[in-house]
């Protein structure tokens, strides 16, 4: 309370001591109107931040312990399941569109089935894992995750997605056609071969540099194909032989997957 | 030389004004550019350099209208832009002639001058390495000697000292110190301290408009008699930390130690401090806020 | 909560960058300062568990990180100096993904993730691609991003390069908050805005590192 009215709460407090009728206490509490000082017009925002370090404090309560999961098995799971978000509708898109023009190949130009395969399949590794080697990539081996589940979750959804195109490109040669089953284990054969090489040479040289080591090779078997006149296999190899290969390839490529964007490293 | 800004504007599409109605003029020395991210500095300076034509106003270098005679000012300036689009395969001398043919530097002339500035930025032991492989501070000092290249009048530096190391920014500074006698430079930067050690003036743009423009030593004074050093123990401090505004704290032991801007003595514990640079542009943006008119420039 | 070097060497390959560190870090602000190229960003990565070491060991609370392997990062968040890389989905959308990789439960995500865009100020452009942001936001993306675990030690590389004076403010007061209850380690190349701060100065000179403690 500034000086001024303290005085004058002073000379009411003395002025109420003295005995008096109703006229001079009416006189009073008509002074009492002018003292009451008026209070400040503090937003309530304000008001609660300066009394904030008042409140009881709730105790910190760590995120940690009750926002994060448990269970070592459900987290690798859920983080693998979020690799699906990855894959942008450009990737989904673009497969399909590819499917469908290798189908239109082998309907009308009497191309092998699966003869799209492996670019498919590469590009689509290389896509999945475009970051290798950028700051991106740092933030996600910042998390609790092993390197070979991220290659392993984000394979294994190109691999899906690819198995998955395949189905439905053989039941339309199927029906079109009468098509056999067999030819899906041509696709899946070359699915599994290339996926396999694609990413042991990702990870050996880099995303681009790997897939286009295996698109040259892919360029050669064509080149093999076309100027053979004898039918031959795709892929050279029988279908499980070229099957087992390519999980043994994809096996090596899990195994050193910590390597992967290493090269870029730079010193700072 | 004096470069004079007239109501300079720029629109871009999508309805974004960058620049609005800008009016100031660089004087000789070193001249600073403050301001928040998406201001409009890099599109001033992308304007003074020639790059970007404004949409109005006019901007003159000296006697020389930007419009009527853009080829002379390329002459007359040197550009050293934050990001420098280098072309790797090309060694440092290569690259140097290459700048010098934009400059309109004959090949005669530009030799010399391409040497002595590798010599200068001391990379002249490196002239067959190709750019590609040089180190980030490197490419900063070839960045420089590009900009020096057919001794500019005036240099135009944006966020130079963004990834220095402390060493390599003194050295810098000194370097822009020793050239700024002799020529007008525009250093545009967010380290304050840049500024408030090497800047006589200086111009602070907010969302396209000027909101300061004149002596550096003036714009500290928007902050005088507002700032304040305060010291608290651990536990006050937890109890008042939100309603300061705190620039920066120092902690000794249990006890902060705050500097906080403040229109009264907060808690009436404070001391009255003298303003730094930072504290008076502190100021200057909160009392700009959302209500920019066109600032006069305050005198020379 | 501490964080032991103990006769560390790391480095990129066999040849060390940097030899011998031994310190221990505990709660508050330490600074990692020197010049380019004298090894800050080797030394972060070595801490977050991207290196590992040449010789040596670093521990947290007393046990082997690199044998504690994606344990050990559960409590960390580390802001690499770069940004770039990051694929093309919204801001928000990212820091869900990145929340998943975390280990966060489901139901807390969109709340938590609401919640570091607020503290990095990222709400006006939680919407927009992440590539599309300019490299000052990004580089706040990256700061949202570590700090989405809540973790007790937390690492950030040159974080506030992009910073316009205001946010450097900002972000001043953002470490004074964080650096109270965990460890916060920053490489810097503007030590003295900081150094009032900080708990101790990490110096690295000619491949050797020597903590002042404040």
């Amino acid at each position: 309370m500034r000086p001024t009215e303290l005085e004058r709460a002073d000379a009411i407090a003395r002025d109420m001591a003295e005995p008096m009728d109703a006229a001079d206490l009416a006189a009073i509490l008509n002074r009492l109107d002018d003292f009451s000082p008026a209070a400040p017009l503090t937003p309530p925002g304000a008001l609660i931040e300066r009394l904030r370090g008042r409140l009881p404090a709730p105790s910190r309560q760590r995120f940690r312990e009750d926002g994060l999961s448990a269970s070592p098995l459900a987290t690798t799971l859920q983080f693998m399941l979020a690799q699906v978000w990855l894959f942008r509708p450009v990737w989904w898109g673009a497969t399909t569109v590819a499917t469908l023009i290798g189908l239109a190949l082998t309907k009308w130009v009497g191309a092998t089935p699966g003869l799209l395969v492996p670019p498919l399949v590469a590009f689509s590794l290389a896509y999945s894992m475009r970051e290798a080697g950028t700051p991106a990539w740092e933030v996600e081996l910042s998390c609790p995750v092993r390197p070979y589940q991220v290659v392993l979750a984000r394979a294994l959804v190109v691999l899906g997605w690819m198995t998955v195109l395949g189905a439905i490109a053989g039941s339309i040669l199927h029906f079109i056609d009468g098509w056999q089953i067999a030819t899906l284990g041509d696709w899946l054969a070359g699915m599994l071969l290339f996926a396999g090489a694609s990413l042991l040479g990702m990870v050996c040289t880099g995303p681009r540099l790997g897939a286009a080591l295996v698109l040259a090779g892919w360029v050669a078997l064509g080149i093999r194909a076309i100027s053979s006149t004898a039918p031959l296999h795709l892929w050279v190899l029988p279908n499980t032989t070229a099957a087992l290969l390519g999980a043994a390839c994809l096996a090596g490529a899990l195994l050193m997957a910590p390597r992967f964007g290493k090269s870029v490293h730079q010193e700072g | 030389m004096d470069i004079a800004l007239t109501s300079v504007t720029k629109r871009f599409s999508g309805g974004v004004t960058a620049l609005d109605r800008v009016s100031f003029t660089v004087t000789p020395g070193m001249f600073g550019l403050l301001g928040p991210n998406g201001a409009g500095k890099t599109t001033l300076m992308r304007i003074l350099s020639t790059l970007l034509e404004p949409d109005q106003g006019s901007v003159a270098f000296g006697e020389i209208d930007l419009r009527e005679d853009p080829q002379a000012v390329r002459r007359l300036i040197g550009y050293l832009p934050q990001e420098l689009g280098f072309y790797r395969q090309l060694t440092g001398p290569e690259y140097l002639d290459l700048v010098a043919g934009m400059k309109g530097l004959s090949a005669r002339e530009a030799r010399p001058e391409t040497a002595r500035l590798l010599e200068q930025v001391n990379l002249a032991h490196q002239r067959k390495k190709r750019i590609g492989e040089y180190s980030g501070g490197m490419r900063r000092r070839l960045g420089i000697a590009q900009a020096l290249l057919g001794d500019p009048q005036v240099i135009i530096v944006d966020e130079p000292t963004a990834g220095l190391d402390p060493e390599e920014r003194l050295r810098f500074r000194n370097l822009l110190a020793d050239l700024s006698a002799q020529r007008t430079i525009l250093l545009s930067t967010h380290i304050v301290a840049d500024v408030e050690t090497t800047c006589e003036r200086l111009a602070v743009l907010n969302r396209g408009h000027l909101l300061y423009a004149g002596p550096t030593e003036q714009l500290l004074e928007q902050a005088d008699g507002q700032v304040w050093q305060l010291d608290l123990d651990a536990r006050e401090f937890e109890r008042v930390r939100h309603t300061l505004q705190i620039v920066s704290a120092r902690r000794s032991g249990p006890d902060v130690s705050l500097r906080v801007i403040a229109g009264e003595n907060p808690f009436g514990g404070a001391v009255r401090t003298e303003p730094t640079l930072e504290d008076g542009y502190l100021c200057l943006m909160q009392s700009a806020g959302a209500a920019i008119a066109s600032a006069q420039e305050v005198g020379a | 909560m501490r964080l032991t070097f103990a006769a560390l060497s790391c480095g990129y390959g066999r040849t060390p960058v940097l030899t011998d560190l031994s310190f221990t870090l505990r709660r508050g602000l330490w600074l990692i300062t020197g010049p380019n190229g004298s090894g800050k960003s080797t030394l972060m990565r070595c801490a977050v568990g991207l290196l590992p070491p040449i010789a040596g060991r670093l521990l947290w609370d007393g046990a082997d990180a690199y044998r504690l392997a994606e344990r050990y990062r559960w409590h960390l968040g580390y802001a690499p100096q770069e940004t770039g890389g990051s694929p093309d989905m919204p801001v928000r959308a990212y820091l869900h993904y990145l929340a998943a990789l975390k280990g966060i439960l489901p139901a807390r995500r969109a709340a938590r993730v609401n919640e570091v865009i607020t503290i990095a100020s990222l709400t006006e452009v939680a919407d927009r691609p992440v590539p599309d942001l300019s490299g000052g936001l990004q580089q706040r993306m990256g700061l949202a991003q570590a700090l989405l675990n809540d973790p007790d030690l937390l690492l950030l590389d040159e974080p506030a390069v992009s910073l316009d004076p205001e946010e450097r403010v900002r972000f001043r007061q953002l470490l004074l908050d964080l650096s109270a209850d965990r460890i916060v380690l920053t490489a810097t190349n503007l030590p003295d805005e900081l150094d009032g701060m900080a708990s101790g100065i990490i110096r690295l000179s000619s491949g050797r590192a020597i903590l002042t403690e404040a």
